[in-house]
């Protein structure tokens, strides 16, 4: 796997997966 | 009346609104299409324009597609037709026979969607029976997919097999929405999505260990992550990534706002609509690209992976998957375990998608025209079961995919078109926000206000002008068509999508004239 293909693909899944939980973690305190 | 049957109806808890959201997004695009997507479309490029529509098209669609349902919601209506009606308070004649797209276009596809989903259900089932066990290549295996998805072809199977898991994925969707909001949709969501996340790491897992054979899951991860910078150029490789976001959100279709007229009136919808938005991205971009690739290139190589994801998403997800698990270690039992659990993660991720697909209808029934949901649930079985025969008898003239394109592609482009004039136009991008910002836990960033009326729409009226050059028109006038035996078919298949839309229309005008005194508005 090329550095810029693991990079760009550690950066990707990390951002979604921090939108995800947070959203989710937010939504189920009720705010 | 109306309001009154709608107000019985409500989300029990904020985690099953999100689940059940979350269920009718997540479906078998996450786990087929978009790997599918991303591989033919120059890998990490892919992903350049695919979260750039993500921002710029998936969220604002899915933040108004919850205020539309919950302002619709509000005034008793659970479809789209009463929805489009309030938000140009009842001024536009026109509007509601618009939102006619946003009941039919829902079941078109809940009926076709609901027999591939059958086909994952009953390829669980022969996982778990090692039935196709023993066919050792991608061309047996092809061979066993086909015999079983045409009905005269009993070379593998007898026909009538398809057509008995296709009645057992009806009734069990009939039995789901019969049951009602919170007693059926939450707790299927409650129950399955759970499952399917836990299916999907179990199955990351599995894949990111497999020894290396034809080449490794890092040359598959590498396969859809690096970009080929040229692909960045060129406009079909954007329209695909904005194409992938609404079969991916199932945003465009109706029923998202159907779920979301349940909600309260103050209930919040900018925060909850984007967790939803988020958890469908997660087993997406996360989930779905780290299976199905992977897999295949450990045991097909780069080349050869290539070739089966240019086939498609059934020829990846059902084929090569499907010779995968009979070469794992130990196949007999972990084979059968893994192909078990990728076809039943599908089932799932299918069928709480049918269910919110069947939704618009069941709810038009119901408030439109009277209809208890238990009599409503049986109809849309009934319809389902009927059409849907129509797909089963003629599958190999290509009638499914006549629907899927129209209904399930083109469709979705079209309505989201109307729906955010109509949102951010005709009832005002001003009122709209104050709208979406009611008991709103999470504000909007301002910048999103110029988008929503503007840059959205832009970005909807030139896929829906390159969509109709490119594709619409060759299509309509029949000119992609290899086989042309299958012409007639063809026809009647969209004859059978136009005389539903008529039906709707009729529906929608006979309602109307009964509840406005003066008649239809």
């Amino acid at each position: 796997m090329t550095p810029f293909a693991l990079g760009f693909m550690l950066l990707s899944m990390s951002s979604v997966s921090f939108l995800t939980v947070y959203c989710l973690y937010r939504t189920l305190r009720g705010k | 009346m109306d309001g009154d049957r709608h107000a019985q109806e409500q989300w029990g808890t904020r985690i099953g609104l999100v689940l059940a959201m979350a269920g009718n997004a997540v479906g078998l695009g996450n786990f087929l299409r978009f790997p599918v997507q991303a591989a033919q479309n120059g890998g990490g490029t892919f992903m350049i324009p695919y979260f750039i529509s993500f921002i710029l098209l998936g969220i604002p669609l899915m933040w108004i597609e919850w205020g539309v349902g919950r302002y619709g919601g509000t005034f008793g209506h659970g479809s789209v037709p009463g929805m489009f009606d309030v938000l140009t308070d009842r001024k536009k004649k026109w509007a509601k026979y618009l939102g006619v797209l946003g009941v039919v276009m829902p079941l078109v596809v809940f009926i076709y969607y609901t027999y591939i989903v059958a086909w994952m259900l009953a390829f669980s089932f022969f996982s778990l029976t090692g039935d196709y066990f023993g066919l050792g290549d991608v061309e047996e295996m092809r061979r066993y997919l086909y015999s079983f998805q045409d009905i005269y072809d009993g070379s593998a199977h007898g026909g009538w097999v398809a057509l008995v898991f296709f009645g057992l994925t009806i009734l069990f969707v009939a039995w789901v929405l019969g049951r009602g909001i919170s007693g059926g949709i939450e707790k299927l969501a409650l129950v399955g999505m759970p499952v399917l996340f836990l299916f999907a790491f179990i199955l990351v897992w599995r894949v990111l260990t497999l020894p290396a054979a034809e080449g490794t899951a890092a040359e598959g991860l590498n396969f859809i992550w690096n970009p080929d910078w040229a692909a960045l150029g060129n406009a079909r490789v954007w329209i695909a990534a904005a194409g992938q976001m609404f079969f991916t959100l199932s945003v465009g279709m109706g029923s998202i706002q159907t779920y979301a007229s349940y909600l309260k009136k103050n209930d919040d919808v900018t925060l909850t609509g984007l967790s939803t938005a988020a958890t469908n991205e997660f087993a997406e971009v996360v989930l779905g690209g780290t299976i199905a690739i992977p897999a295949a290139v450990v045991f097909f190589g780069i080349a050869g992976a290539t070739q089966i994801a240019n086939a498609g998403s059934f020829d990846l997800g059902i084929v090569a998957m499907g010779v995968v698990f009979q070469g794992l270690p130990g196949a007999e039992i972990w084979g059968r375990l893994a192909g078990f659990l990728w076809f039943f993660l599908l089932f799932i991720a299918g069928i709480t998608s049918s269910v919110a697909l069947a939704s618009p209808t069941i709810a038009f029934l119901q408030e439109e025209m009277g209809l208890t949901r238990h009599k409503a649930a049986r109809a849309v079985a009934g319809l389902g079961l009927g059409l849907g025969l129509f797909h089963v008898f003629f599958y190999r003239f290509g009638v499914l995919g006549e629907w899927d394109y129209w209904a399930g592609t083109f469709g979705l482009v079209v309505f989201a078109t109307i729906e955010i004039v109509l949102f951010s136009w005709i009832f005002g991008i001003d009122r709209g926000w104050d709208e979406l910002h009611r008991g709103a836990d999470l504000r909007i960033p301002r910048i999103y206000k110029p988008i929503m009326q503007f840059v959205t729409p832009l970005f909807l009226f030139v896929l829906l002008g390159w969509w109709t050059w490119t594709e619409a028109i060759p299509t309509l006038m029949m000119d992609t068509v290899t086989d042309r035996g299958n012409i007639p078919y063809l026809w009647v298949s969209r004859s059978l999508m136009v005389i539903l839309l008529l039906i709707g229309v009729w529906l929608v005008r006979r309602s109307w004239s009964k509840k406005v005194p003066g008649g239809p508005q």
